[in-house]
């Protein structure tokens, strides 16, 4: 009887559960004027109806968001990933660094993705970032890396790298295109 | 001498010290549970660790080795004080094995997740950010890890025979959840730094400072809440404090998880935290100290009948069956304080001798005995 207690609280924790999760939809839409704390000091404007899966609103969480965090917006099957940390580099030499991650994960995984060469992006701040496009077997996106010195910031240690991952299937891509490039451009440092 | 003799006899039927830990018992469903959990635990778990040996190795060997020799600092210091009837090494290293792997890859990694995702759904991606962690990992780590306890009980029903069982076998198992946890917080911290090893070795000095306060204490007052709450033949069941124990435990555990959301922008964040450590050393320690009087006892009925034979003194005997300090006062007093100690390791060894051979007069009993004299003559 002990037996098949722990073996059915493994079957609820590890098969019933991300099963539940997986049929269960957002409620909690993002509307108009919410704004998305990617980072201590570093912030996301997020286009009504995507949904926030990870990371903090701003100004709606009791715990501070630190200079490490991750965020993940969704959409349909569009991913919006943003990783944000300490990085004391060019964003070249971020989007660098996320490639030989990604190339180490790929080789691992045994899955490729073709990349297109590199072009800047500019925030409605002023802050240029370099990004790239790729295409997988059944996803299509762009990685797109930021170098950021948010207030207060005057040496180079406590600049923040923002990498963004974007994917999702073609179609989908196209229908939020102006969405992905909007949030892109809205990310901003406090001043 | 024979009612001595039958004491001694009775200790180490009530005690099962001296028993081995045979964990292949195909005849037993719990052993079937357990290798399935292991092998589904360890399956998940590859899966991580094969990501972070391709892109984080440094981070994933630097974990290791750090959070590999803080185990062996924590076995040891669970050892020690487990001095009087042990817990079988092969049923201690079940106990690690089982937090390291299956409580881990088989039961909180992907229940956690699949909580906290649902707390994002159902009441949005701040309250999960705020108290996703507190709300599941305490629920979902905790009866994972005391299910380990649970199913080690049926395996060896025999070994487990008091609360202070329970303590020093949870306190194992929950040092196997710990340290594997530990190792993948290192490699995660530098993938979330864009592979940065200097913030696994953050990490590193944190969860080090921060690791007594944590997994191996959290499932010892478990595991001793839940042999009181099941009970065993010569200990009653204690619902109430055995229950109460598990879910201090997991409140404990949710506490620590929730106090940066509890603290806020305040400058008294270290209360909770503070207050979390202090509540869970003290409740340790009553535990300890409750439960051990049992244990106590089983070592003097068992070297009794030694003191009779003249192998062991009197006051030999009252430091053997008493608590650390009274040991510790015994040493001290004698006027040479290293041969004293070296007769006491000598006279413990004994017992586990005379235990493991079933009180019975064996070659190598009379051998420990040899030693004890041995290390009395310096």
């Amino acid at each position: 009887m002990p037996a098949l207690l722990v073996l059915a609280l493994a079957v609820l924790l590890s098969v019933v559960l991300p099963s539940i999760n997986g049929e269960a939809a957002y409620r909690n839409e993002l509307h108009k004027g919410d704004i998305v704390e990617l980072a201590d000091g570093i912030t996301l404007v997020p286009s009504a109806g995507w949904n926030l899966a990870a990371g903090s609103l701003f100004g709606h969480t009791r715990s501070p968001v630190g200079s490490t965090a991750d965020t993940d917006l969704v959409n349909g099957a569009v991913d919006f990933n943003v990783q944000a940390a300490p990085f004391d580099g060019t964003p070249s030499a971020l989007l660098t660094r996320v490639n030989q991650i990604n190339r180490d994960l790929h080789r691992a995984k045994g899955r490729a993705a073709a990349s297109t060469g590199r072009y800047p992006v500019t925030t409605r701040q002023g802050v240029v970032g370099v990004a790239e496009d790729f295409v997988g077997v059944a996803r299509q996106g762009s990685i797109i890396a930021f170098v950021f010195r948010p207030r207060g910031a005057s040496t180079g240690s406590t600049r923040q790298g923002v990498e963004i991952v974007v994917s999702g299937p073609k179609d989908e891509m196209s229908r939020l295109r102006d969405d992905i490039v909007g949030m892109i451009h809205s990310i901003r440092a406090a001043s | 001498m024979s009612t001595l003799a039958a004491e001694r006899r009775q200790a180490i039927e009530q005690s099962g010290w001296g028993e081995d830990f045979h964990l292949v018992q195909p005849h037993n469903l719990a052993f079937w549970v357990y290798c399935v959990l292991v092998v589904g635990g360890t399956y998940v778990l590859w899966g991580q660790i094969s990501i972070a040996a391709a892109a984080f190795s440094g981070a994933l060997a630097s974990g290791i080795i750090s959070f590999g020799l803080l185990a062996v600092a924590y076995l040891w210091f669970i050892h020690y004080e487990d001095r009087y009837t042990t817990v079988p090494a092969k049923l201690a290293a079940a106990g690690f094995a089982w937090g390291a792997v299956a409580a881990t890859g088989a039961f909180a990694l992907l229940g956690n997740d699949a909580v906290m995702n649902l707390f994002a759904k159902r009441f949005g991606a701040s309250f999960a950010f705020d108290w996703g962690a507190a709300l599941s990992a305490p629920i979902d780590e905790e009866l994972a890890k005391g299910a380990g306890i649970l199913l080690l009980l049926v395996l060896a029903p025999r070994l487990i025979r008091s609360p202070f069982d329970g303590l020093i076998l949870g306190a194992f198992v929950g040092l196997g959840f710990q340290i594997s946890e530990d190792i993948s917080y290192a490699w995660i911290g530098a993938a979330n730094s864009f592979g940065d090893i200097g913030t696994a070795w953050q990490t590193i000095v944190v969860r080090t400072l921060a690791s007594i306060p944590s997994h191996w204490m959290y499932t010892a007052i478990f595991g001793a809440g839940l042999i009181w709450f099941v009970g065993r033949p010569q200990v009653p069941a204690r619902r109430g404090l055995g229950a109460g124990l598990m879910l201090l435990a997991m409140l404990m555990h949710g506490l620590w998880d929730g106090s940066a959301a509890i603290a806020s922008n305040s400058v008294f964040g270290w209360i909770v935290p503070t207050t979390v450590a202090a509540v869970l050393i003290s409740v340790f320690v009553w535990i300890y100290r409750t439960t051990q009087p049992i244990e106590r006892e089983w070592m003097r009925e068992l070297m009794a009948p030694e003191v009779e034979l003249g192998v062991v003194t009197p006051a030999e005997l009252n430091a053997l069956a008493g608590t650390r300090s009274m040991l510790r006062g015994y040493t001290r007093s004698q006027p040479n304080p290293r041969t004293a100690e070296h007769v006491i390791e000598a006279e413990t060894e004994l017992a586990h001798q005379i235990a493991r051979d079933r009180g019975a007069d064996t070659d190598a009993v009379q051998q420990a005995r040899a030693a004890v004299a041995h290390a009395r003559a310096g």
